[in-house]
């Protein structure tokens, strides 16, 4: 196992709190990521996954305690991409693409192609799927090569298969160009499939912190990943269990 | 010239409102300000004052071009307002983390967003522009399609009368259609724009 460098470059969360009046939603998290790091979020709802999200994009600041993005990058990029796909229905999908920049059309087009929507350019996000428009949102959130890349249940509203798709296209991307991945999702397997590591999050704490170091690609069916499976399920249901009961 | 005072007081009255409709619909300090007032102001009834034109702008062009201008700027506003104030706050959210800059934000977001909402504004205020001008016209004027009726009507003329009232049919219509060719240039992306189905 590889145990998070202390040092270097990395995202990492010193004491990050977050209270929306009298409810806390997060318990001073401390984490450190290093970069390159593939990180999947699970937990029930409302554990303060999502929030904690929010916080590294810098969409919502913390209670209290601090982010930092270390980087050799002057101005380390950080792109999120959400459970609705946020496409700007009056731009054709090379135009959302390209959303907040200039001239980089052929990046983009390149991208499209990328996540299998070659020749799509100048369609309206109208008429696409589910699917391809979170395609087209993935494409939006790499274009700007993020050193960090922020994922809130990025294929929750997908069905199943399309999901798998997704997840194969996302691994794929990667592959060819690691990045530090935040991935918040409801989806055990989809954690235990795509993450170098897995944060099982509990009453606004991490309540597990599990290196997954299987090789790649991982199979779903895999035993030891099936058995994984089953145990941070159990720990979900219980935690939840025990949120009923209280 | 029926033709020509629409067109003048619509253009100012409607310019007005959008203006008045992004400010409003922007600013929250602009809202309090404004927003009160100008619902205290819509809801006179414009023709209402009429009378008080008159008293303070003749009998010449400015009360007829000023009714149509007051006519036409509320649609415009309250349409303009509510569509920016409707814009999906997520798209703005994500618009902002994809650093878009308040410019930015306003050109690629708000107004797109805004545009379906301030069209069908666009749209109601020249059907009430028109009306207004009819209204404007019946007052000591000397010409316009309004003078006609008047006219006729003291001499029993019935035909012209019809033919007033086919020469705004026909200019309601022009009117409405180029609005609808215009939304469906701008609005190709809306679902119910795209096919052509503009109601």
């Amino acid at each position: 196992m590889t145990g998070p460098s202390s040092s270097g470059d990395g995202l990492s969360l010193r004491g990050v709190g977050k209270a929306f009046g009298e409810r806390t939603v997060l318990h001073k998290v401390d984490l450190e990521i290093p970069t390159g790091q593939f990180i999947a979020l699970i937990g029930a709802s409302g554990v303060g996954k999502s929030t904690l999200l929010r916080i590294v994009a810098g969409l919502e600041p913390p209670t209290s305690g601090r982010v930092e993005l270390r980087s050799n990058h002057p101005s380390p990029d950080i792109r999120m991409m959400f459970q609705e796909d946020r496409l700007m229905p009056w731009r054709t999908v090379l135009r959302n693409v390209t959303l907040g920049l200039r001239g980089r059309d052929d990046d983009a087009r390149a991208l499209l192609a990328a996540v299998g929507l070659a020749g799509r350019d100048k369609d309206y996000p109208v008429v696409l799927s589910g699917g391809q428009r979170q395609r087209v949102a993935l494409a939006r959130a790499l274009i700007h090569e993020p050193e960090l890349l922020l994922l809130d249940e990025p294929f929750g509203a997908l069905d199943a298969i399309t999901r798998t798709s997704m997840q194969l296209l996302l691994e794929g991307l990667l592959a060819r160009r690691p990045r530090t991945v935040l991935l918040v999702t409801h989806d055990v397997e989809e954690a235990l499939v795509l993450a170098d590591r897995v944060l099982l999050m509990r009453d606004g704490r991490v309540a597990r912190d599990l290196f997954i170091d299987h090789e790649r690609p991982r199979h779903r069916g895999d035993p030891e990943l099936a058995a994984l499976k089953e145990e941070l399920l159990e720990g979900l249901v219980s935690a939840q269990a025990a949120q009923a009961i209280r | 010239m029926s033709l020509r005072r629409v067109a003048i007081g619509f253009v100012t009255g409607a310019a007005t409102g959008l203006v008045l409709g992004f400010l409003v619909g922007l600013s929250s300090l602009a809202h309090g300000l404004l927003d009160r007032s100008l619902q205290m102001v819509r809801t006179i009834p414009h023709l209402a004052l009429v009378p008080l034109m008159i008293l303070w702008f003749g009998i010449g062009e400015e009360p007829r071009v000023l009714l149509v201008a007051m006519g036409s700027l509320f649609p415009v506003y309250i349409n303009t307002m509510s569509g920016i104030r409707n814009v999906d706050p997520k798209l703005i959210e994500l618009g902002r983390s994809y650093g878009l800059g308040p410019i930015g934000l306003i050109v690629s977001v708000v107004l797109p967003g805004a545009l379906p909402s301030i069209l069908t504004g666009i749209r109601y205020a020249l059907g009430v522009a028109w009306l207004t001008l009819v209204v404007g016209e019946t007052i000591a004027s000397r010409d316009g399609i309004g003078y006609m009726v008047q006219n006729a009507r003291e001499l029993l003329r019935t035909d012209v009368i019809l033919l007033a009232i086919v020469l705004y049919a026909i200019a309601g219509w022009l009117a409405d259609s180029i609005t609808r060719v215009v939304e469906r240039c701008l609005l190709r992306w809306h679902p119910s724009y795209a096919k052509g189905a503009a109601r």
